[in-house]
């Protein structure tokens, strides 16, 4: 069976997912509340500043990733909920074995989920950043941040960086859903899984605030593409080199050694 | 065994920390000078023109304006001071300068409600007597009971090696030009505020005569501050006031006369439309060096917000291109903390000028950890400068702490790193650290090989004292050496403790 058959397949179950549903709704609704407090964001005074989620220049593209920034950090919470139930959740009502049956290689449903899993949310990132990215352009044009005539960067500089960013944000999402789906091949129930998931990267939020110890933990990167351009857009310097490096081989490597864990564990799995 | 074990420990620890004391007072003699009464203000000045700094200090005693006077001699300070200087009670403000060649020295000059006074250098002692310079009124219409105030109006603007006064009158300020034989001609008025010359908030007595009789103020009040320097490339020292965003210069023309009315004009706008209108609109500052060395004063403009929760610094480099200073900026420096007033000094000893921005991260966080742990952390970020212009990235950070009780403020505690010295004598400039917790001074060796880090890693020198709140580092016995200074003034303690280098 092909792989491109295993992706079509996943998203066929997917598509009925109550899961999907619901995170594609509270997405969503949330893009269109945080939206709606970005853009007042500057009326919150004083002790209240801390709503202010677009700091620095307003512009178009400093509102898109602000509105991004926000439901990306929503969305790594859902992200950890899909990608470590998706192999138990099966396993636990049955349909993993009826999968098995029509002669799919067990690495092949692996690395079927964890494609479906990287596509469906990094397109959801993409929508969400071009729903935001036309309202921003309606309600504050694409102008260069620009103070006195001075210009700190350009419009098209940002506009290439912002993909950029959107590109390199595959990166620690592949990470983490390889994670989960680990985590996810060793039980029968969901919520152990999800526990674990949680809990690691719980811990390894602890960790990635020390300095000398931040680089192994993938939180450290979780937010790094959105927030790099996010600094820009606001009106700060840009600093890719050299933390992007560092970024790509940790990731990398977490999703290449999670992924052959989870098919290397899943090959042995006991399906009942 | 076990107890040979921890004597051994024991004194392997005192030698390591003795090793650090007899290293540090290698490089430095320690002097400590007592008073009777607690410090209220310390100046270095060269009084006696023998190329080393003496020091001025005045007390916090409540009947007579003192000055306290400590001339260097070549081997040091004496203990107690050289001469005490009763000040002239209706003595306002004072500064000192060589304002004429009949005595030996330089001369302290004092400003009282009507006149202009100088002390005068006698057989190496003031004469306690004041001699009349000139009979003036002044913006100061009565006394000040407090000690007078450090203010500098005495600058040498035409460069014929006499210095020159500057009085400040209600709309205006007048020029006095020094002669030979000490007669002062009123050179000329410049429209202008009020000016001081001092960055501190200024303490003065107001009295309106007119509208309250008997009646005294005391205003703090933030005027123009003076700086003196070329400014149009014409090799003379030229006026320049800056007020708040507006800057005007008067330039000295070749008969060594300045215009009345302000040669070169700006309003730098520094504040945008919408931040005016915002409550706590954001706090800047305007200072004015030579930042790229072609011998003209440039401007950078500090500006931070108020609101500690989204804090954004932004740091704007006016280059002086040719007599004239542009609305538009060469170069805007943003960062994401609330800073402290940009620090402007050569760190690297390339004659460029160097830019250390405390930096401090306030977001929602932060504000909950300092409450908790009731420590903030610094950061001194150093850009260093190459023409006037500053990489958008420090070349390094430097950590400061800062430990503080709710309760008494003023017995904070912390390491604090000074940027000023240079304790090596090589052009580079070193950092102190000043570790109140240990009560340790530390001096880590700058280095200018590029590729190596900015600073030594470990402290090259160290001493365990009795900490100050202030430190001042200053070059007093002209070796190129920085020596330290520690001020008690705010520790309430009535001492004084110099460690000069050998």
């Amino acid at each position: 069976m092909k792989l491109s058959n295993v992706l079509k397949a996943e998203f066929r179950i997917q598509r009925k997912s109550s899961l999907v549903k619901f995170i594609l709704i509270t997405t969503f609704s949330l893009s269109i509340l945080f939206g709606f407090i970005i853009f007042h964001s500057s009326y919150f005074a004083g002790p209240l500043s801390f709503l202010a989620l677009m700091k620095g220049y307003e512009n178009g593209f400093n509102f898109s990733i602000s509105l991004n920034y926000s439901i990306f950090n929503i969305l790594i919470f859902f992200i950890i909920i899909m990608a470590s139930t998706t192999v138990s959740d099966e396993a636990q009502k049955g349909t993993l074995k009826t999968v098995l049956v029509k002669r799919v290689k067990r690495d092949e449903i692996i690395i079927g989920k964890f494609l479906f899993l990287l596509l469906f949310f990094f397109c959801l990132i993409v929508i969400i950043s071009l729903f935001s990215l036309a309202i921003g352009g309606v309600l504050y044009g694409f102008p260069n941040i620009s103070e006195k005539n001075y210009i700190i960067h350009s419009s098209l500089s940002l506009f290439f960086n912002y993909l950029l960013s959107l590109l390199l944000v595959v990166f620690p999402i592949s990470a983490l859903i390889s994670l989960c789906l680990f985590f996810s091949v060793f039980f029968n129930n969901n919520m152990l899984p999800l526990i674990s998931s949680l809990g690691v990267n719980f811990i390894f939020y602890i960790f990635a605030e020390l300095d000398v110890y931040k680089y192994f933990f993938l939180a450290n990167y979780m937010l790094y593409p959105l927030k790099t351009f996010k600094r820009m857009a606001q009106g700060l310097p840009l600093v890719w080199n050299p933390d992007v490096e560092y970024m790509l081989l940790a990731t990398f490597l977490y999703s290449i050694g999670f992924l052959v864990l989870a098919t290397f564990f899943f090959r042995r799995k006991e399906i009942l | 065994m076990k107890k040979f074990v921890i004597f051994f420990a024991f004194s392997l620890f005192f030698s390591f920390n003795l090793i650090g004391q007899s290293s540090f007072l290698k490089i430095f003699n320690r002097f400590e000078m007592k008073f009777d009464h607690q410090i209220e203000d310390i100046f270095f000045e060269d009084l006696n023109n023998d190329n080393l700094e003496d020091i001025l200090i005045q007390t916090k005693a409540s009947d007579i304006k003192k000055l306290l006077i400590f001339f260097q001699r070549k081997e040091g300070f004496d203990f107690a001071p050289s001469q005490i200087l009763n000040f002239d009670k209706n003595a306002i403000i004072f500064d000192v300068g060589n304002i004429t060649n009949q005595y030996q020295g330089r001369e302290i000059v004092y400003l009282t409600s009507s006149s202009l006074r100088f002390y005068y250098l006698e057989e190496n002692l003031y004469n306690p007597e004041s001699i009349k310079l000139i009979d003036i009124s002044s913006i100061f219409l009565s006394p000040s009971p407090e000690s007078p105030v450090r203010c500098q109006f005495i600058w040498d603007v035409n460069e014929d090696k006499l210095d020159d006064l500057f009085v400040s009158e209600p709309k205006n300020l007048t020029l006095f030009l020094g002669e030979e034989n000490g007669i002062f001609k009123e050179s000329q008025k410049i429209d202008s505020n009020p000016f001081f010359t001092t960055r501190s908030p200024f303490r003065f007595s107001l009295e309106d005569s007119e509208t309250a009789e008997n009646f005294s103020q005391k205003t703090i009040t933030r005027v123009p501050v003076l700086y003196v320097g070329d400014f149009n490339g014409n090799k003379r020292k030229d006026i320049i006031s800056i007020f708040k965003g507006e800057i005007e210069v008067f330039f000295q023309n070749e008969k060594n006369k300045f215009s009345k009315e302000p040669d070169f004009k700006i309003n730098l706008d520094i504040l945008t439309e919408k931040e005016k209108k915002k409550l706590l609109h954001p706090i800047f500052t305007v200072d004015a060096a030579d930042l790229n060395n072609n011998g003209l004063i440039d401007i950078v403009v500090s500006k931070h917000e108020v609101q500690a929760m989204a804090s954004l610094s932004k740091i704007y480099i006016h280059l002086n291109k040719k007599g004239k200073i542009n609305v538009t900026p060469d170069q805007i420096l943003v960062s994401e903390s609330a800073q402290g007033n940009p620090k402007i000094l050569d760190i690297n000893g390339d004659n460029h000028l160097d830019l250390i921005i405390t930096e401090a991260k306030m977001g929602l966080f932060q504000i909950i950890k300092i409450l908790i742990t009731r420590k903030v952390t610094f950061e001194n970020a150093i850009y260093l400068g190459q023409g006037g212009k500053y990489p958008e990235l420090p070349a390094a950070k430097i950590k400061s702490k800062m430990r503080f009780d709710f309760e008494k403020l003023e017995e904070s505690e912390g390491e604090i790193a000074y940027f000023s010295g240079d304790f090596s004598g090589d052009g580079i400039k070193d950092i102190l650290k000043k570790i109140d917790e240990k009560n340790m001074l530390a001096v880590f060796l700058g280095r200018s090989e590029a590729r190596k880090k900015m600073f030594s890693k470990k402290a090259s020198y160290e001493i365990k004292e009795e900490l100050p709140m202030i430190i001042i580092i200053k070059d007093l016995n002209n070796d190129k050496i920085s020596d330290i200074i520690f001020n008690f003034r705010m520790d309430e303690k009535k001492k004084l403790v110099l460690f000069l280098s050998k």
